[in-house]
């Protein structure tokens, strides 16, 4: 019954032999298959980056057409239905298929470097969880292609995305790709909340986790405990237009403001889980930057958890000229204006790790820079929308498209696109330009400063929003126009972050392993890693290994090479207590992906689907779970000496 | 680079609460749980906008649902019984425990099959019976994804391959029992003595 | 804006309306102890200066919210709920509302206007709008009433003091059509080439409108707009 094993160990190789015996075992296959089967976290990452690239282009499209819709008053570039579908893709694409799964994305990649580990917890899983994601994406945007896109906002209140005024199957395809996403997060955020416990390098204690794998924690949590809410509000959303439920029915109990509690209890925390892993990301750069430890590691990491608890605790602001009492409205107000001081707190430490250092200004830094700027304009509109009495006048005007589009391009794409040029050669062994770099910060400034100022006095103006055109004479014009040269300005700076990409990734693979001089433990490996990551596990002795340790990082031995073994560590103090055998590459995750799709868009037009789809579901399941054959020996060996 | 630490010598399998399964199959617990959640805040929010709820003459009827609740609670005396076999890697007894789950699971799904006819109120009525359903829809789907989970892990206990790593998936799929079972009792709270206690 | 700062808006309210929400349009009722000096119009809202009243919402499709920014702040109109907002306004003018929460294709043409003026002139309109619909004089204006009673229109449109007097409430009150600015809820002038082509194709203007277009033989058509022209 016991396999019978020589084991061969990593110490029983030449230092030569090492990596080519670690990859014949870790990377057996070759071409498509290889790429259909892995499991190996970079490689999935790689695809989820691209993947969600694809998507924010394709959003930025949708916005640049109604910009140009815009830019003039009773213009009809876009029909009011196709407005409609247009704002609702734009909104749904870029928060659902962009915004999270980029910064999962990262994560996926860079956290399991980051503390030392092989693999990200659970690969298949993660395979799944990309093919899941790739899928519902798809799904929306063939569904808009056809004319059947959702076109009752990216938030879609019911009654009008309900039974009665949600017609066609619109509004479900927009409610299963919520299913989609969040089945695709939820399992990522599971994997990186794993990882990080579990799977980091020895010595490495929770202390010394670096910043960005503190804010992937946090918004992991995050994810774990907000999406179950528009899990179940969009599966009500659902069985009301599919099977008659009466949710969302005044006329039969129901409320349609159930809908708005359920969806922004899961969508104020969203935009956190969206702004933690990029806080994360810019505290990376700060430090490397200076070359020298961030000021206040332990300020940061309690602000960004205490940002994680605070982010539960506001989403009634979304909800201010509901008519609710008074004293709730307050206490929302107060909770809102609260959360800007863990912010805040990051911002001023970031100022400090700079003040006395020799900064290397290069593009990731100009980007946080960006961050710095952009972002603290949208969040003081944000304070001035957390008062109540403005906000009423203020909400569901351009004053909120200003401020939300003033946070996302500040407090996440900007410190994404940063961490994307810092992160570059360790994706891909090429450095991406710095005079592009440079050209790509200053064009996205402007940019982003000359499409959203104007927005915010449009909002003080009275410009409500979601409106495909609007009247001549209300003194709107001018700064609509505007708005959309600064759209064409924000385009051309994508434009060129994408010719820096295409020019680098045509030169040959250079890099070096640490190319920026960092202190983190990705860059202890080639650019790109090896299949493996680490041919031996670093153990760890401070918070900066590779400044503390440099050039003589220890490392644990002992794995075997004949079979994918990692160490497996104490929460706490990373003390390695076991080794765990991880999964081979796999075509399951793939199929169970095809066979779950087809459960979930079935049921968008008949409740059996559920039933029928779930049996290749589940039997794609045991394929992907069931034993091969036993990897370890039974009965133990210690319990049979017992 | 310095060789610091050899883990040549470490365990290649655990049953305890370090094992990476175990904290994965937590993390999923805490998202079906906060789901569970925000149907059970929902059900007390439509309570509040409806000063007559629960809406309707009939209510749902707790007996079969208590007996439910009743068995599900004896049925942790063989779960307990068999995780603990499970942890002293004694197969033999393991195989009958998992058997006696599996009848235990489909014994389940019967009654909860018959449950259905006691809730007297159709989904498509009112919120109220679009509530419950949605309460007991939740609480029916984790249990046929346990007894789907438990029926695959006896055949793999009776055919193999089992080693000992398998028998961490073991306790796993016996703790999740207990969170089919734990997760009942609020369930049956909500649907059948809330509209009792705080309606009408 | 000088003047004490309110929490809220105290005092008995002078003038209570009620305002329902449609798509794509605002539905306008005045009550009154007195039952016949109760009405309803559309689209248009006049207050007395410096006085408290109060504006009772209502929607009877999806989510709208009423806006008018130099007078209030938003309250979104839930439906299935009633909400109550208290309004003083103390600058006299016509204020231009708009709807504020996104209802669908015609969502950025749902605007009404409230008018603030001196209590007099007020109740100088009040009267008026209570008042039946002025009787038809010249032929084709007969001819035009009897269009309007025997085609679509009826369905869903009343005047009142015409035979057109039955209960609806599915579209805009006509009775004092030409004593407001605009027609389609703020989107045209109202005048009367604007009107003729509202009545005769009124989904070409705004789409997705529920008033479907009217193809009526051309003389009975004239004879129809005028008689809407006469509507003060």
């Amino acid at each position: 019954m016991s396999a019978v094993e020589h084991p061969v160990y990593d110490t029983d190789h030449t230092a030569e032999a090492l990596p080519s015996a670690l990859l014949r075992t870790w990377e057996p296959h070759t071409g498509l298959w290889n790429w259909l089967t892995s499991v190996d976290h970079k490689s999935i990452a790689r695809r989820y980056i691209v993947t969600a690239f694809v998507f924010l282009i394709l959003g930025g499209i949708l916005a640049l057409v109604m910009r140009f819709q815009l830019a003039q008053p009773e213009q009809q570039l876009l029909s009011p239905d196709l407005y409609n579908q247009f704002f609702t893709m734009h909104g749904t694409t870029m928060m659902f298929l962009f915004a999270v799964p980029i910064m999962e994305a990262v994560a996926v990649y860079i956290v399991p470097l980051m503390v030392g580990a092989r693999i990200i917890a659970f690969p298949r899983l993660n395979a799944f969880s990309y093919w899941v994601y790739l899928f519902g994406g798809s799904m929306i945007w063939v569904a808009f292609f056809l004319n059947a896109g959702p076109d009752a906002g990216w938030f879609s209140y019911v009654p009008l995305a309900g039974p009665e005024y949600g017609a066609g199957k619109r509004s479900d395809m927009w409610a299963q790709l919520i299913t989609f996403t969040e089945i695709s997060a939820l399992a990522v955020s599971v994997e990186i909340v794993v990882t990080v416990f579990k799977f980091r390098a020895p010595g490495m204690t929770l202390n010394r986790i670096p910043i960005f794998v503190w804010a992937m924690l946090v918004a992991s949590f995050s994810i774990i405990f907000a999406m179950p809410s528009v899990v179940v509000g969009s599966s009500m959303l659902i069985s009301d237009r599919l099977i008659g439920t009466h949710f969302f029915n005044p006329a039969e109990g129901g409320d349609a403001l159930l809908w708005q509690h359920l969806f922004w209890f899961f969508g104020h925390p969203e935009v956190y889980i969206i702004f933690i892993p990029a806080v994360g990301m810019a505290s990376t750069i700060v430090e490397t930057a200076a070359r020298r430890p961030i000021f206040g590691y332990s300020l940061i990491v309690l602000s960004l958890i205490s940002t994680g608890f605070l982010s539960f605790g506001l989403w009634v602001h979304h909800m201010f000229a509901s008519g609710l009492p008074r004293m709730g409205n307050s206490f929302f107000s107060a909770s809102s204006m609260a959360i800007a001081i863990p912010t805040g707190a990051q911002l001023f430490c970031w100022i400090a790790t700079w003040w006395d250092a020799r900064v290397r200004i290069t593009t990731p830094a100009l980007f946080v820079i960006a961050f710095m700027i952009i972002f603290t304009l949208g969040g003081l509109s944000g304070i001035m929308i957390a008062s109540v009495p403005f906000d009423l006048q203020a909400t569901d005007t351009y004053f909120i498209v200003g401020h939300i589009h003033y946070v996302l391009l500040g407090g996440a794409v900007a410190p994404l696109l940063g961490a994307f040029y810092y992160w570059f050669p360790k994706f891909t062994g090429r450095i991406l330009s710095e005079r592009l770099g440079a050209w790509n910060f200053w064009l996205y400034l402007i940019g982003a400063n000359l499409t959203f100022a104007p927005m915010l006095i449009l909002g003080l103006r009275g410009m409500t929003r979601r409106i495909f055109t609007y009247p001549p004479d209300f003194g709107w014009n001018d700064l609509n126009l505007l708005s959309t040269i600064g759209a064409v300005v924000l385009s051309l700076s994508f434009l060129i972050f994408l010719i820096n990409v295409a020019r680098s990734l045509a030169q040959p693979a250079t890099a070096l392993s640490n190319p920026w001089g960092a202190s983190s433990l990705e860059w202890a490996t080639t650019s790109p890693p090896p299949p493996y990551n680490f041919a031996f596990t670093p153990v760890v002795e401070s918070r900066w290994p590779l400044w503390t340790e440099a050039g003589a990082l220890s490392h644990a031995t002992g794995l075997r090479t004949d079979r994918k073994e990692v160490i497996v560590t104490t929460a706490v103090e990373a003390e390695a207590v076991l080794r765990d055998t991880v999964p081979s590459p796999t075509i399951w995750p793939l199929i169970t992906a095809i066979a779950t799709t087809a459960m979930l868009i079935g049921s968008i037009y008949t409740p059996s689907a559920v039933v029928y789809g779930a049996i290749p579901t589940g039997l794609a399941l045991i394929a992907w779970l069931y034993p091969r054959k036993a990897e370890t020996e039974f009965p133990p060996q210690e319990e049979k000496a017992a | 680079m310095s060789a610091k630490l050899d883990v040549r010598h470490l365990r290649d399998y655990d049953l305890n609460h370090g094992m990476p399964i175990w904290l994965g199959t937590m993390a999923f617990m805490i998202i079906e749980g906060m789901g569970f959640a925000m149907a059970f805040a929902a059900y007390l929010y439509l309570q509040s906008q409806n000063p007559d709820w629960p809406l309707g003459p009939k209510l749902p009827d707790p007996r079969l649902g208590g007996a439910l609740a009743v068995f599900l609670l004896m049925t942790e005396i063989p779960n307990i019984w068999l995780k603990r076999r499970i942890r002293a890697f004694d197969l033999k007894r393991v195989r009958i425990g998992m058997l006696i789950m599996s009848m235990i699971g489909l014994a389940t799904l019967a009654i909860r099959a018959f449950e259905f006819g006691f809730l007297n109120v159709r989904w498509d009525v009112n919120a109220f019976g679009s509530i419950i359903w949605a309460l007991i829809f939740l609480h029916t789907t984790h249990i046929v994804v346990d007894v789907f989970e438990t029926w695959v892990m006896t055949t793999m206990a009776f055919f193999g391959p089992v080693d000992a790593r398998r028998f961490g998936d073991l306790v796993e799929n016996a703790e999740y029992w207990d969170f089919v079972v734990l997760t009942w009792s609020p369930v049956y709270f909500f649907i059948y003595w809330a509209p009792r206690w705080f309606g009408i | 804006m000088d003047g004490p700062r309110l929490i809220a808006i105290g005092g008995k309210p002078t003038v209570e309306i009620e305002v329902t929400a449609h798509r794509w349009w605002w539905e306008i009722r005045y009550h009154d102890p007195v039952h016949s000096r109760g009405f309803v119009t559309a689209n248009e809202i006049h207050i007395p200066l410096n006085e408290p009243v109060k504006i009772t919402l209502n929607s009877v499709d999806v989510i709208h919210s009423f806006w008018v920014p130099n007078i209030t702040g938003k309250r979104d109109i839930i439906p299935g709920r009633t909400e109550e907002i208290m309004v003083k306004a103390d600058r006299e003018g016509y204020w231009i509302g708009r709807c504020s929460e996104f209802c669908g294709l015609q969502h950025a043409r749902m605007a009404f206007a409230v008018v603030v003026e001196p209590r007099d002139k007020f109740d100088a309109w009040r009267g008026v709008q209570a008042e039946p619909s002025r009787q038809p004089t010249t032929p084709e204006e007969i001819r035009g009433q009897q269009v309007f009673s025997q085609a679509n229109c009826v369905m869903c449109h009343v005047i009142r003091g015409s035979p057109a007097a039955g209960y609806s409430a599915t579209a805009p009150d006509l009775t004092h059509l030409k004593s407001r600015a605009t027609i389609a809820a703020g989107a045209l002038p109202n005048k009367k080439g604007y009107l003729a082509g509202w009545v005769a194709d009124a989904p070409n203007l705004k789409p997705g409108v529920l008033m479907p277009p009217n193809m009526l033989p051309p003389a009975d058509f004239q004879a129809l707009i005028s008689y809407l022209e006469t509507l003060q």
